[in-house]
């Protein structure tokens, strides 16, 4: 069974009608009442954007959570029986595995006693993060319901550019994957899988930036998720650069209580067999999702092991982390091997057609643009627009809005890849 | 000041809000020729979208920025060379069969003699005015068509020859073909269907301006000629009095419309499934048959009890191949 989404972060619904909702009753309300108000928008937020039985699951996960907060390692059996659950009844439950991480992370920090109950489940239920994260380590997370102007409307830039990333970008490469699959020829195949490896980049980060920019207008404090990981120069980096919040918290919680890297090979491999494995896991338990742990904890253990850590080099990391997300695009292992039967040539299969040279040509400026950006090309100038003045500042939010709602409005919106996880 | 602009983004949304729940609106979205979508819970994003101020020059945004980029297709049309803009078809060979195979079904059924057109593509026939690199050939629809005991009329090489000939076969900006394009199938017609193609009719440009499908999706001003064939007594057949509309096709009988009869006075009675192609094919038709004109997207049950109850001397389905391979219509028929 699927849930119908009906409110995402980028409805016209949920920026017309929800955001300035959320926002106004934020601002009226007394600051001492700010953590009811946004604890409340969020659980509304919860029955819009997932329908009502996800919602319920995931109030009673959070209520069950902080019921059982006092125990270490009990408060995270709610989330990880109705995770269980939900996977073998093929019950697609909105946000649960995100939820399910930041439950794993609230019941593992020992500090947890600190946050008050409220704390706790506006930790656990915030809305900008409630469907796919970033996941904030404790330490890291901090609500402060009397934040100042200047952080609110960083938080609407933000957003902004987060809409921007997944409308005008994400959204126009799966349609190019759309348009180019299944492939037919060698070319047509890399071509389908460029556009989805860029794809995914800029539907995952776009998402990201406006989940961080949304919880920064509500005085929550959310983590970096993505650093150019494009960029990266190995598979380890890679990870280090992808998912951060993820990757951190597999690293805290699973990859140093195993031993890590300090107590020999075997070890080490233990480590991260049992991080690939969580992570392949959580992402889903179809056969695809245990090839792509697999391939990663090969290529990990390699680098590790073999190479003695250093990198292999940014393109052959590219290319070992693109393949690898074959198995993200696949469904099933027999597409995914037709997938790597026609991106290597193997039996028979043509380099390429004219109709893939076409797509090829007409995608290529596209490519290059979403590569250049994903790389960090505008990095600089990222950072420059954050000292630009005020003004300045809300006009490129204002264009970058406008251009993400115009390809929104075109092109309708795609479903964020990793909601379904 | 940033409270200053805070505030300017929520009365921003307040006004767009406003805007979009009162402003009257007309009744068709006339850049996309479709109905406002009505407001309901589940639809709220379309509802919202569909009034959103600015519409208009947010998509045009959106198709420059694609064509800046090269990438040569917008809101599902492709641009081609000489100002032809092409529709990106979505088939599939099973559903070809399927349609198929109910269709023959039907009409062994029922004894009636059974003919088919499947009017190709347009990127089929205009191959010269196609992007670079971009080809449309299709030969496992074609072959399914042909091996499907549907008694096929394959009218691609006299509409490639036809535009070849620099003849006006497809409009630039719409997947139809042109009424001159449909008289050649219509010439092409006479020896499977029977009678002798009448050539005493005069052209009348009722359009110079059409804006056809692709160029709506493309949101590119019109430019296509809509003409029609004219002979004495056609006034009962064309929809005159809807040349003005914002689609003009309309002219044509049977448009949009599930079930449509034209009788003439003659011995000869047909039943026409077909879809909008159908529409500029039957004026010339119905010169020598009686036509019960059915668009199975269209038609409700009323309609296939009636077919069912009327007896037909021939039965002629006339489709473009992308919707019979696109969509699944024939299982509707009670075989």
């Amino acid at each position: 069974m699927k849930v119908r989404i009906v409110v995402t972060l980028v409805s016209p619904s949920f920026f017309l009608l929800f955001l300035p909702f959320a926002a106004l009753l934020y601002t009226a309300v007394p600051v001492r009442r700010r953590a009811a108000a946004f604890l409340f928008v969020s659980v509304l937020f919860s029955f819009l954007a997932f329908g009502g039985a996800s919602a319920l699951i995931l109030l009673l996960v959070t209520a069950l959570t902080l019921a059982l907060s006092h125990t270490r390692y009990l408060a995270v059996l709610p989330a990880f029986c109705a995770l269980v659950m939900c996977r073998l009844c093929s019950f697609s439950c909105g946000g649960l595995s995100f939820l399910f991480l930041r439950a794993a992370a609230y019941a593992f920090y020992g500090e947890r006693k600190r946050l008050s109950p409220t704390d706790g489940a506006i930790y656990l239920m915030a809305f900008p993060s409630l469907w796919m994260g970033p996941v904030a380590l404790l330490p890291a997370f901090s609500f402060s319901p009397a934040c100042d102007t200047r952080r609110r409307f960083d938080g609407l830039v933000l957003y902004a550019v987060g809409f921007f990333k997944k409308c005008a970008f994400a959204d126009v490469l799966y349609a190019a994957v759309a348009r180019t699959s299944p492939p037919a020829s060698a070319l047509g195949a890399w071509t389908t899988l460029s556009a989805f490896c860029l794809g995914l980049y800029f539907d995952f980060s776009g998402y990201t930036d406006m989940a961080r920019g949304l919880a920064e207008m509500f005085g929550i404090n959310l983590p970096q998720n993505f650093d150019h990981p494009y960029a990266a120069r190995s598979v380890s980096d890679f990870f280090r650069r992808w998912h951060i919040s993820f990757g951190k918290l597999l690293y805290t919680y699973v990859y140093l209580p195993l031993g890590g890297s300090r107590c020999g090979r075997t070890r080490t491999l233990l480590s991260l067999f049992a991080v690939w494995l969580c992570s392949s896991l959580w992402h889903g338990t179809s056969v695809c999702y245990l090839l792509w742990g697999a391939w990663f904890f090969l290529l990990s253990a390699a680098e590790k092991l073999v190479f003695g850590g250093r990198g292999i080099g940014n393109v052959g990391t590219l290319l070992c982390v693109w393949l690898g997300f074959v198995f993200f695009l696949c469904p099933t292992p027999q597409s995914a091997a037709s997938f790597f039967s026609y991106l290597f040539c193997l039996g028979a299969r043509p380099l390429f057609l004219p109709s893939d040279l076409y797509h090829f040509f007409r995608l290529l400026p596209l490519f290059l643009l979403s590569f250049f950006i994903s790389r960090g090309g505008l990095s600089e100038l990222t950072v420059r627009l954050w000292k630009t003045p005020l003004l300045v500042r809300y006009g490129v939010a204002v264009c970058l809005f406008c251009v993400g709602l115009c390809d929104l409005l075109a092109g309708g919106h795609k479903p964020f890849l990793y909601a379904a996880f | 000041m940033e409270k200053r602009l805070l505030c300017l983004t929520l009365l921003l949304c307040a006004v767009t809000v406003a805007f979009i729940f009162i402003c009257p609106t007309p009744a068709l979205l006339a850049d996309e020729n479709r109905p406002y979508t009505a407001f309901s819970y589940a639809a709220i994003d379309d509802f919202l979208f569909d009034r959103l101020p600015g519409r208009r020059a947010l998509l045009t945004l959106s198709r420059d920025k694609a064509l800046f980029l090269s990438q040569n297709e917008f809101g599902g049309a492709i641009c081609g060379k000489d100002g032809y803009l092409f529709s990106i078809p979505q088939t599939d060979v099973g559903t070809l069969s399927n349609n198929l195979g109910f269709l023959s079904a039907y009409a062994a059924q029922r004894g009636i003699p059974l003919q088919t057109v499947l009017v190709p593509n347009k990127a089929e026939v205009q191959t010269k005015n196609l992007p670079r690199f971009f080809t449309c050939a299709r030969p496992s629809l074609w072959a399914a068509a042909k091996g499907g005991g549907v008694g096929l009329v394959d009218v691609r090489p006299i509409l490639r020859a036809a535009a070849d000939g620099g003849k006006y076969v497809y409009y630039r900006g719409d997947h139809h073909l042109t009424s001159l394009g449909s008289f050649e199938v219509y010439r092409q017609l006479q020896a499977p269907l029977g009678y002798t193609a009448r050539r005493d009719a005069h052209v009348e440009v009722l359009d110079a301006d059409f804006v056809g499908s692709e160029a709506r999706k493309m949101l590119l001003p019109g430019g296509d000629r809509l003409a029609i064939f004219r002979f004495a007594g056609d006034e009962r057949i064309y929809h005159l009095d809807k040349k003005g509309d914002a689609d003009a096709y309309g002219v044509f009988p049977g448009y949009l419309c599930g079930y449509t009869r034209i009788e003439n006075g003659n011995a000869r009675r047909m039943l026409m499934f077909c879809d909008s192609f159908g529409c500029a094919l039957v004026p010339h038709l119905c010169r020598d048959f009686d036509v019960d004109m059915v668009d199975l997207r269209y038609a409700g049950r009323e309609t296939l009890a009636k077919i069912k109850e009327t007896s037909y001397d021939m039965i002629l389905a006339y489709f473009g191949m992308d919707t019979l391979a696109g969509y699944e219509l024939f299982y509707q028929l009670d075989t």
